[in-house]
């Protein structure tokens, strides 16, 4: 089974290497690269500048208030891309807001989740995203059966 | 011909005939005559009641003659007293004089294209008196013609109605100050909306950090450290979660009433049950007992009202006593207004703290003795008096607390407003 690439795009280095380190305790199934904006997730994605080389990813986890970019952009315009468009997205926003898991959902998120704000809540919140999404769900470029 | 000479007969007969023609003439001139006083009686009574309209009419009236081109002819007296001008200044003046400036050109052109088309025109008009005070006056200016349909003269009747117009100009004056008024709190209730955002993301997220990261440390470096550290971590660790839980009910207190309140025909019965389920495990554990009779229906959100039952009765059973938790909830009708009572045997509130109790964060305990941020109470009054009732709390014989609040038997926005005469 290959690994899969999981895109991190989050403004916060600490949820990011949190939430990285989570992940990664599912021993050596995902690989996980991560972005600090919305313009860097686009050009990662679209595999431009510096990012040319870069692994299209399987699974996004996106934050949705970012500089430069913000989140609901960057769902915007992957859900508008015939190629992108199949990766899945799981937001992951502190915000409960009812206006931003509706309008997520609109520009097409595959799920939203509110980023817990105690440790426990918060481990336990990726673990799942991780267990569901890399251990459970078949993802666009998985081709086991 | 008949000769009288030649024929005595004939002359007898003629004279005869003569004096009855004579008579008959006579007799017909007295009738003309009768005819012509009848006449004349009728066009004094006739003239008489023109007299009379016309005195009515200057009474009522502020009246004027121009001729086509718009000169004075005629005023009565009420126009020279409202416009202050004495007849000999207005007589031979165009109607200009009086002109405030208010309307455009085009209002004045309309206006003598009807009459110059031998229509009556009616409309309401701005003037400027002698002193350059303004009055408006209701006019209707009819055309009078020459046989040959020509215009010959303009009557125009106006009634004076600045006193409407300055009522008309302060209601409207009211309804744009109204309308002002309602953008304000429309812009601040969208400010209020942004601060809960950024109360709930902006402010949120590094806290977030701020706990995780202590709570890592907590949990990686415990004992790796000397004591002291690890409760100084402790109490980073317990001043990040407060903060967090605080911000989250000062979200909580902010939401109430601002998602507008639905008024809606409520049983209280429905609600207090509402909030008893909500509160199961609370019950359970402290075996509380809560009673209550014949509950009203009353007009409020349901949502809202479960609230204010659900905290009351929270902190009955979180402040309980050495005894069991009994509850008692009763309903008095008022004149406008339902009075609601809650009342416990709990450990109770000193007199002093009754106004304090109902204010955000108060709190009248300690963490350790009693967990919370002093928000129920808080949430139980805005919400109260976002239905435009009352909250307080009453002395009672046993130990314990008495909750009252009122909500009002019909929806009332006026009394709400302090509007009422």
């Amino acid at each position: 089974m290959r690994t899969t690439e999981i895109l991190l795009v989050d403004d916060n280095p600490a949820d990011t290497d949190l939430t990285s380190e989570v992940l990664s305790r599912n021993g050596g199934l995902s690989h996980i690269h991560s972005v600090i904006n919305g313009v860097e997730a686009i050009a990662f994605l679209r595999r431009e500048g510096k990012y040319a080389n870069a692994i299209l990813p399987d699974f996004v986890i996106l934050d949705l208030n970012l500089p430069k970019k913000d989140g609901r952009a960057v769902l915007a315009e992957v859900k508008a891309d015939p190629v992108l468009r199949k990766i899945p997205i799981a937001v992951f926003s502190t915000s409960e807001a009812q206006q931003d898991i509706l309008r997520s959902y609109e520009l097409g998120a595959n799920c939203y989740v509110s980023k817990p704000g105690n440790l426990k809540d918060f481990i336990s919140a990726v673990t799942r995203i991780g267990q569901f999404w890399v251990g459970l769900a078949h993802l666009p470029r998985e081709e086991k059966r | 011909m008949v000769s009288l000479a030649n024929s005595p007969d004939v002359q007898q007969i003629d004279l005869h005939e003569v004096i009855r023609k004579l008579e008959q003439e006579v007799a017909g001139r007295e009738e003309a005559e009768q005819a012509l006083k009848r006449g004349l009686a009728i066009s004094e009574a006739a003239l008489k009641e023109l007299a009379d309209q016309k005195f009515a009419l200057d009474q009522h009236a502020i009246v004027a003659v121009t001729d086509v081109r718009g000169t004075i002819t005629y005023v009565n007296e009420k126009f020279c007293a409202i416009s202050q001008y004495s007849r000999d200044e207005l007589i031979g003046q165009n109607h200009r004089i009086l002109n405030s400036g208010h309307h455009s050109r085009e209002f004045f052109e309309q206006m003598y294209h009807t009459i110059a088309n031998g229509m009556t025109w009616c409309g309401e008009i701005k003037n400027r008196a002698k002193d350059g005070s303004i009055y408006w006056v209701d006019a209707t200016i009819v055309p009078t013609s020459t046989a040959d349909g020509k215009p010959c003269q303009y009557v125009s009747i106006r009634a004076d109605i600045t006193k409407r117009k300055l009522v008309e100009q302060a209601l409207a004056g009211q309804a744009l100050e109204l309308c002002r008024r309602d953008e304000e709190l429309a812009r601040s209730n969208v400010e209020l909306e942004q601060f809960a955002y950024v109360a709930s993301h902006d402010l949120q997220e590094p806290l977030r950090t701020i706990a995780n990261y202590t709570q890592l440390l907590a949990e990686r470096y415990h004992g790796k450290l000397d004591e002291q550290a690890d409760k100084y971590i402790a109490y980073a660790v317990d001043g990040a979660v407060r903060m967090q839980s605080l911000i989250r009910d000062l979200l909580k207190f902010s939401r109430v009433g601002k998602a507008e309140i639905e008024l809606r025909t409520t049983d209280c019965r429905t609600v207090v049950e509402e909030a008893l389920r909500n509160l199961r495990a609370a019950v359970k554990e402290s075996g509380a007992v809560v009673n209550w009779n014949g509950l009203p229906m009353v007009l409020a959100d349901p949502g809202q009202l479960t609230q204010v039952f659900q905290n009351l009765i929270a902190n009955a059973i979180k402040f309980h006593g050495v005894e069991t938790p009994l509850i008692q909830i009763d309903s008095e009708k008022k004149e406008h207004a339902w009075v609601l009572t809650v009342s416990d045997n709990s450990i109770g509130i000193p007199t002093e703290s009754w106004q304090d109790v109902f204010v955000i964060f108060r709190r009248l305990h300690t963490r350790t003795e009693y967990a919370g941020n002093g928000i129920g109470l808080s949430i139980c009054k805005k919400i109260v008096e976002g239905h435009g009732g009352k909250i307080w709390i009453e002395a009672q014989a046993t130990p314990g607390c008495r909750f009252k609040f009122t909500l009002p038997s019909k929806p009332s926005p006026q009394t709400s407003l302090g509007a009422q005469a």
